[in-house]
């Protein structure tokens, strides 16, 4: 009984079905400019190739984001019905494991870079430890500095470890559209993409993380489930600053 | 078997057995997430609307990023609530009807995403419904209703006169030139600083003022023309409270409110029968937010006597975005077997005149 995984929450679309140790099949775009119109045209056609019927299906992996607001609404929204109208469960998993495992077998630091615009990035890190492909750091939105900072920080402790070379591999659009200060930065330490279809979301990798958690009879409550922003929308953020602004008057109100 | 291939086996099987036409729509166009179950196309089953009214007072207005991320956490609860109310199951559902514009597109695209994952997976058409089209239909809900007809449709962002000779077609007669009714009726609120949103403060207030206290303008534009503009009105409005206020005069909240709705009102109900003698067409639906003010239905009501044509409201608590509205428009295109497929986008800016447009599969 196959599982369907689902992201788009980057510019990439990408499906994938498949079991345990197995993927039946996989469909990913780059071009896509409208995940809204495309997802379920691709998912109908990739089910139809593998003679898979919807009741087939027994669990549902979604890419949660972080990723841009819109598109990660759309797989996310369609997999809560999908998993409501079949009765199945639903597990959210990082689109940053679609992105990292493209460099679960390197022995360098993998660190995805997610371009969330005004030289910041989703990022998260991940290294491979005696063979499990293991998530060092949750997912977080970070300034470009603060990356840098925080990979050679992780160099001196990979450095204690012989075993570890000091290398990060950098994925993603991040790594791309940064290149040239990552590469100043961190010098020989910086390795990047060797193909361009490294530094895409893959529903096949969250596919692997997800099946593995639906198994082990981890999933998410359906109705509730949503995307993973790491940023409120601007409207709160300015909204909270104005509460905390009233608060501060009244307490030097209240000290006079 | 693919998509259309299921929809097309589950839809001659549905029809053929006779069974009542059970539809389940889905509205998330602005800031309410709402689902419905009607059956044969005006009996409400259930009709769950979660407002996010609350949420969004504290921003003056609704913030779309905000009124999506709601949407999403609210869908299937919504959804499964209509359902359990309406004491049905999903494989009761003959058809799936989802509006698709226009609105704010991060929030269409929440219901059209979830009513493609629901119709793909159970293999249930699907029908995309344009939102005005929606706030007519909410008429039908009363049963008994056919086109030809004339539409005066009012709301928050619409003021429009449309003639609609069939069912899904529409054509305009007139429309405004600048404000829509409804935004003339929160700007002019926000100026006496009443509470978001303003319109049903204003008809209540209206009540127990004087509507001849203040000689607010009515935009006629021609005599001929069916056109509408509050622009000038609500400049007015605001120039009088402005001035008085300099004068040190006090207003009257109340005045202020009844004089503004008289004049409203007034140019709606006149370019109302405009259309009646334009058309011929002797019944008259009312749509929007705007149908639920009591001004409006009384002054209507009253002149639909004298010029002798028939004017009809939808209840109101069907005024504002509901679901069962939108499952009552696809109703028709359900009987003709038009049905959108797994490509439906959300539209922001959909047309009511261009909702026939958009590429169906007919079975
Ligand atoms: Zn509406």
């Amino acid at each position: 009984m196959p599982y369907l995984a689902l992201d788009t929450a980057t510019t990439s679309l990408s499906i994938a079905v498949g079991e345990r140790g197995r993927l039946f099949g996989e469909a990913t775009t780059q071009l896509s400019r409208n995940h809204s119109v495309k997802l379920m045209p691709l998912v109908e056609s990739l089910l139809e190739s593998l003679d898979i019927a919807p009741d087939q299906l027994q669990g549902l992996i979604v890419g949660r984001g972080p990723g841009s607001y819109t598109g990660v609404r759309i797989a996310v929204t369609a997999a809560k019905a999908i998993a409501f109208s079949l009765q199945i469960p639903l597990v959210g998993v990082s689109t940053m494991d679609g992105l990292a495992r493209h460099g679960a077998l390197s022995d360098a630091l993998v660190v995805p870079l997610l371009d969330a615009r005004r030289k910041q990035a989703y990022t998260a890190m991940y290294e491979n430890q005696n063979g499990a492909f293991v998530k060092l750091q949750e997912d977080r939105l970070l300034g470009l500095d603060d990356i840098i900072r925080g990979i050679h920080s992780r160099m001196v402790v990979r450095r204690l470890d012989k075993s570890k070379p000091a290398q990060v591999l950098l994925l993603g659009d991040g790594a791309e559209n940064h290149r040239a200060e990552l590469q100043e930065k961190l010098g020989d330490k910086a390795r990047f993409a060797t193909s361009s279809s490294q530094n895409f979301v893959r529903a096949a990798h969250l596919l692997d993380a997800g099946i593995a958690m639906l198994e082990a009879g981890e999933s998410h409550d359906t109705a509730t489930f949503a995307p993973e922003y790491l940023q409120l929308v601007e409207a709160e953020v300015k909204w909270n600053a104005a509460q905390q602004a009233k608060v501060a008057v009244t307490k030097e109100g209240d000290a006079k | 078997m693919g998509f259309l291939e299921r929809v097309r086996q589950k839809y001659i099987a549905d029809r053929a057995s006779g069974k009542p036409v059970v539809i389940l729509g889905i509205e998330s166009s602005c800031d309410e997430t709402s689902a419905s179950v009607i059956r044969d196309g005006h009996e409400i089953l259930s009709n769950i609307v979660s407002s996010q009214i609350e949420i969004h007072k504290r921003f003056g207005g609704v913030v779309p990023e905000v009124a999506s991320r709601r949407h999403v956490e609210n869908v299937n609860d919504v959804v499964e609530e209509a359902l359990q109310q309406a004491g049905v199951t999903i494989e009761d559902l003959s058809a799936v009807a989802v509006t698709y514009g226009p609105g704010l597109v991060g929030a269409l695209l929440v219901g059209v995403s979830w009513a493609k994952g629901l119709c793909w997976s159970k293999g249930i058409p699907m029908i995309g419904v344009q939102h005005i089209a929606g706030h007519i239909y909410a008429n039908f809900l009363s049963g008994g209703m056919e086109p030809p007809l004339l539409a005066l449709v009012v709301s928050g962002g619409h003021t429009e006169l449309v003639h609609m000779p069939a069912h899904g077609e529409f054509e305009f007669l007139g429309r405004t030139r600048d404000d829509a009714a409804g935004e003339a009726y929160d700007k002019v609120g926000r100026a006496m600083g009443l509470p978001y949103p303003g319109g049903p403060q204003i008809d209540r207030l209206a009540l127990e003022g004087n509507p001849q206290a203040y000689a607010f303008p009515r935009a006629w534009i021609d005599e001929r023309s069916m056109d509408f503009s509050f622009s000038g009105l609500k400049s007015a409005v605001l120039n009088t409270m402005h001035n008085a206020e300099q004068r040190g005069e006090p207003w009257k909240v109340e005045d202020i409110s009844a004089s503004f709705q008289a004049a409203v009102v007034e140019v709606l109900v006149e370019k109302t029968v405009r259309a009646v003698h334009h058309t011929g067409v002797k019944n008259v639906v009312v749509a929007g937010g705007v149908a639920a003010n009591r001004g409006l239905r009384a002054a209507l009501t009253k002149r639909a006597e004298e010029a002798g044509f028939h004017v009809h409201f939808p209840r109101f608590d069907l005024c504002s975005d509901n679901a069962a509205m939108i499952a009552a428009a696809a109703f028709p295109m359900y009987l003709q077997g038009k049905f959108h497929d797994l490509d439906l986008n959300a539209i922001a800016s959909l047309s009511l005149t261009k909702w026939k447009d958009t590429p169906t599969i007919s079975l």
